[in-house]
């Protein structure tokens, strides 16, 4: 069985993966959108910039936004001064670094999703009386459903993974920021704590295996549902 | 009031440059015909708004949608455009019925009548709850048609619509297309390469020419050789002609079709005496012979004239133009015959016809 900090530690991966994921999602299908659909230099270096997490080392992101959002940073000072909000050592800080890392994940998704889309099917929408707007959300968002669920299941699976950015950002604090990675980390660290180790070494694996799988069996049932049958995706 | 339309663009996409100008005023048929490339599918595309021209007027039921002159352009989704495309471009997402109610959500009130009367036209009943990829390529394009027609357009355009289906479903849907003519009094652009399907459906013929019209009218009036010749792929040469129901020789089981007095012979054709018959006549089924031969099975034996030769020495054949009342049809032979029987303009011959076959009405 789970000891109290183990538990809380999966409670907390699970709740700032959430929160990350969330706030992600319409930004990640704006940005989609633009790198898919916009050619020039500013859907050019969108396109590097969001990339950039997949490759940077962790550690690295943890430091910027560390340097972004301390209560003297450009974003940190603005939330303290604006909203009386400061994210440094809490879960806010924590959710943060985990949307910024999986970032990537869920655009990549969501692009190709818009990539593979048949635009010819958005003149018929025209021309039968949607405007731009309407068909995005008519025929568009619910075309491209299999590669969103795609990009929110392994952003959230990225999400429970993410150490590397935490630690740095907003430290391991156990019933705040430290999320499983971060307990298990503690528990390599402390002498006696082997068996915690390995428990959590579990979790993690059948977690990221359950992620993966659902996303799977998501995307082929959305995309049956919408496309028939896959060979049509 | 008349509803008068009026199309007139210059466009230019890469290096294609296409200057369109017809327009007609009747809720009738009109078929838009060329060879690929010719600059058919831009005027569908123009005419809904997908392609801005660089300059011009379009007109739809007296509403202009476009005016480059006045600074007018109306975007796609407010033209009240039905468009059919190749492709049946369904949204797979939804069933048959929420396609077929996209369109006619947007553009107005819902009326079940006018509903049941389309799906009825269209015999799409039975398939209202289908999901799309569980449909046949007929189907899906009857179903493309209904949500066209649902929308309330002012025009009908269909490009290309039977592309891709068998002869039977092609049948079907020329047929629908005809009937939702006839029923809902809706002016239809059809736009295709098939001369068979055009001379069955149109009562008026645009023809395109590398971007261009280079000719139109009604089929008595384009459907001599030279006209078509010039988007008949040359390898299936063939004439097309006009003639009416002379009489059925019961007897022979034959029925005879008068061709500005001439009189050809062909299968039994069940329609009455009188009515307008167009006759398809390829030209390798054609042959020439300078006296009146004896102990022949060819029926079809006419007694003409030269009008012009084409030789093409590459192919070594000729094609021999010959005058059948005022009508023309073509002969092909190979330059050995031609120089065998000493062929020239204005010469006396006789054309043997050795298979009729009827296109459409």
């Amino acid at each position: 069985m789970l000891n109290p900090i183990e538990i809380e530690a999966l409670k907390l991966s699970g709740f700032i993966a959430i929160i990350a994921v969330s706030i992600s999602i319409i930004p990640g299908v704006i940005i989609a959108w633009i790198i898919s659909r916009k050619n020039g230099l500013f859907a050019s270096l969108l396109n590097m910039i969001v990339y950039l997490p997949l490759v940077l080392p962790p550690v690295v992101i943890g430091y910027l936004l560390l340097l972004l959002f301390s209560n003297n940073g450009i974003l940190g000072g603005f939330l303290l001064e604006t909203f009386n909000i400061s994210v440094n050592f809490s879960w806010k800080g924590a959710a943060i670094a985990a949307a910024v890392v999986s970032f990537p994940l869920l655009v990549r998704s969501i692009k190709l999703g818009f990539d593979t889309f048949d635009y010819k099917i958005e003149e018929a929408a025209y021309i039968n009386g949607a405007s731009k707007i309407d068909c995005f959300f008519s025929i568009i968002l619910p075309q491209i459903l299999p590669s969103i669920i795609t990009g929110i299941t392994l952003a959230f699976a990225r999400c429970l993974a993410e150490f590397g950015a935490t630690i740095t950002f907003v430290s391991n604090i156990p019933g705040e920021t430290q999320t499983l990675p971060l307990a298990l980390y503690t528990a390599t660290q402390i002498p006696g704590t082997e068996e915690s180790a390995i428990r959590l070494v579990i979790i993690s694996i059948i977690l990221a295996f359950v992620s993966v799988a659902i996303a799977e069996i998501l995307a082929k049932r959305t995309n049956k549902r919408i496309l028939g049958n896959k060979n049509n995706g | 009031m008349a509803r008068s339309n009026l199309i007139k663009y210059e466009t230019i996409l890469g290096d294609f440059s296409s200057n369109i100008n017809f327009d007609f005023s009747d809720s009738n048929i009109i078929a838009i015909t060329g060879l690929s490339g010719s600059g058919k599918s831009t005027i569908a595309k123009v005419i809904c708004g997908l392609i801005k021209p660089k300059n011009g007027y379009i007109k739809i039921n007296n509403k202009i949608l476009y005016s480059s002159r006045d600074k007018i352009n109306i975007p796609p989704h407010q033209r009240k455009i039905g468009m059919v495309f190749q492709e049946s471009r369904l949204f797979s997402h939804m069933s048959v019925q929420n396609n077929l109610l996209y369109g006619q959500r947007r553009n107005t009130v819902f009326d079940q009548k006018k509903f049941d009367k389309i799906i009825n036209i269209l015999g799409i009943k039975s398939i209202l709850n289908r999901k799309i990829f569980n449909l046949s390529g007929g189907e899906a394009q009857r179903v493309s048609i209904g949500r066209a027609l649902l929308s309330e357009p002012k025009i009908l355009i269909l490009d290309e619509p039977l592309t891709g289906l068998d002869a039977q479903r092609q049948n079907k849907i020329l047929k629908i297309i005809k009937d939702i003519n006839k029923n809902l009094n809706i002016p239809i652009l059809f736009i295709s390469h098939s001369l068979e399907e055009i001379i069955f459906i149109a009562a008026k013929i645009i023809i395109i020419e590398n971007g261009k019209v280079a000719t139109q009218g009604s089929i008595d009036q384009i459907i001599s050789y030279q006209k078509l010749s010039s988007f008949n792929k040359s390898n299936t040469i063939y004439s097309l002609i006009k003639g009416v129901i002379h009489s059925h020789d019961k007897t022979n089981s034959n029925t005879i079709i008068d061709v500005n007095g001439i009189k050809l012979i062909t299968k039994p054709i069940s329609d009455k005496i009188n009515s307008g018959q167009i006759i398809k006549l390829f030209s390798k089924d054609i042959s020439i012979a300078t006296k009146i031969p004896k102990n022949i099975s060819i029926n079809n034996i006419l007694e003409t004239k030269i009008t012009k030769i084409k030789i093409s020495k590459k192919n070594g054949i000729a094609e021999i133009f010959l005058a059948l009342g005022k009508q023309q049809i073509v002969s092909e032979i190979t330059l050995f015959s031609l120089q065998k029987l000493k062929l020239k303009t204005n010469l006396k011959v006789y054309a043997l016809i050795k298979a009729i076959s009827i296109v459409g009405k």
